[in-house]
């Protein structure tokens, strides 16, 4: 599910100046908005729940205190993402990203018989998590552009101006990112 | 065979995504029927584009909603920030290079401008500044000669002995020789966004115009026309 696509459209701009005065509702009306957004890309960047769902927290207060000097130069989207990028990034830097390396998640061979009985549900858990797994295996900077545009739903342009990057640039990377996730799984069709 | 059209592998992920421009998929799917290993490469990405449509979206088990409240009550009144909210003026230039990329942008800037009146004719943005550089201004400087030059605009002209697509941006780098084969001086040359112009072939001789610059970085320490602004194929 794309977390863009469940939000409805509102206009925004009132509410962000209402929030840069303020008004705690609106305020978190825009945290409310963003918030399963952000998380995902904090998640993905740090891979631990418990310090996503921490440096979810530093990212919004940060978001609150920098609003007033937001100056509709950039959508508030591209801000706050990039407010979000970078604040994982200073997290790494002081104590390095948790990392389960794929393999761990494998087992042996009898876990994923094919001819178990597995419940469904549990089989597709196991799916999901075995694509989280190798998306956490890229690359920091190849997973930031696949997180953005795969399940937060940003455009080119979009992720291009989070990144400060070209959209060339964005494209590149999405290959590289698409080609990696590929050569990673395809061993594990049989699985999938 | 080895396809050389980087510029269309780029493409590849917007093509994927439905955001690629009407004209550049038709470029794209004409290559395709012809290019058994673009086709080939693009399979696999497509699973790999069908892999991470199924990426598992998280949301967090507890809302700090709460937690941030009492965070933002906790501290002191927020100021308005004087200073401009931009990041831009963190990226200053240092003062000679400034001075080219200065002369470069508003080239490129008029190269656009031109280009709004030609844009429902396909026409690559590489002729577009062909058209706009005049290249009598561009300084002719040998490979060997390269450290002597102090203008920012040049022409050099050489053999390219190696092509390579930056893994960290896309942007295409050649190296230009002016001998194949054998160790000697050498310029980097970088094809960058948004200047589109096709990889020359390894083992062509070029003329290569653009802005001159010298690259100080640890593991690097070579001279360099970056951004190229055009290529004349001699002989390919």
């Amino acid at each position: 599910m794309k977390v863009r696509e469940s939000q409805p459209e509102f206009e925004e701009r009132s509410t962000i100046v209402a929030a840069q005065q303020g008004d705690r509702e609106a305020f978190r009306a825009l945290y409310e908005r963003y918030r399963d957004g952000v998380y995902n890309i904090i998640f993905y960047s740090m891979g631990d729940e418990l310090r996503a769902e921490d440096v979810l927290q530093i990212v919004f207060v940060k978001i609150y205190r920098g609003l007033p000097s937001f100056r509709f130069e950039a959508s508030l989207s591209t801000w706050i993402y990039r407010i979000a990028l970078n604040e994982c990034l200073n997290q790494q830097r002081r104590s390095g990203a948790l990392h389960i390396p794929f393999e761990a998640l494998l087992g042996s061979d009898e876990e994923f018989d094919s001819g178990a009985a597995a419940d469904r549900r549990h089989a597709e858990g196991e799916r999901r998590e075995i694509v989280h797994r190798a998306v956490m295996e890229l690359p920091p900077k190849l997973r930031a552009v696949v997180v953005l545009k795969y399940l937060d739903g940003l455009s080119y342009e979009e992720i291009a101006a989070v990144l400060e990057c070209s959209i060339g640039t964005v494209g590149s990377r999405l290959n590289r990112a698409l080609s990696q996730l590929e050569a990673r799984l395809s061993p594990l069709r049989r699985l999938l | 065979m080895k396809c050389l059209r980087i510029d269309l592998r780029r493409t590849f992920s917007r093509y994927l995504n439905g955001e690629l421009e009407s004209s550049a998929v038709r470029r794209l799917e004409d290559h395709l029927i012809d290019c058994g290993s673009c086709r080939t490469r693009l399979a696999r990405l497509r699973n790999g584009h069908r892999l991470a449509q199924e990426m598992p979206a998280f949301i967090p088990e507890r809302d700090p909603w709460a937690a941030i409240e009492a965070a933002i009550d906790s501290q002191p009144d927020r100021a308005i920030d004087p200073r401009p909210a931009s990041n831009w003026s963190r990226h200053f230039l240092k003062p000679g290079f400034a001075l080219a990329v200065i002369g470069v942008t508003a080239l490129i800037a008029a190269v656009l401008v031109a280009s709004a009146g030609r844009a429902h004719r396909e026409e690559p943005s590489g002729q577009l500044i062909a058209d706009a550089l005049d290249l009598k201004e561009f300084e002719t400087v040998n490979i060997a000669d390269i450290q002597e030059n102090l203008k920012p605009h040049v022409m050099t002209e050489g053999y390219v002995s190696e092509v390579r697509l930056s893994d960290e941006d896309g942007d295409l780098t050649f190296k230009l020789v002016d001998e194949l084969g054998r160790p000697g001086p050498f310029i980097i040359c970088e094809i960058i966004d948004p200047i589109k112009l096709a990889a020359p072939s390894v083992g062509s001789r070029v003329r290569v115009y653009g802005v001159s610059r010298y690259d100080g970085q640890a593991g690097r320490n070579w001279y360099e026309v970056h951004p190229v602004l055009n290529i004349e194929v001699v002989r390919r």
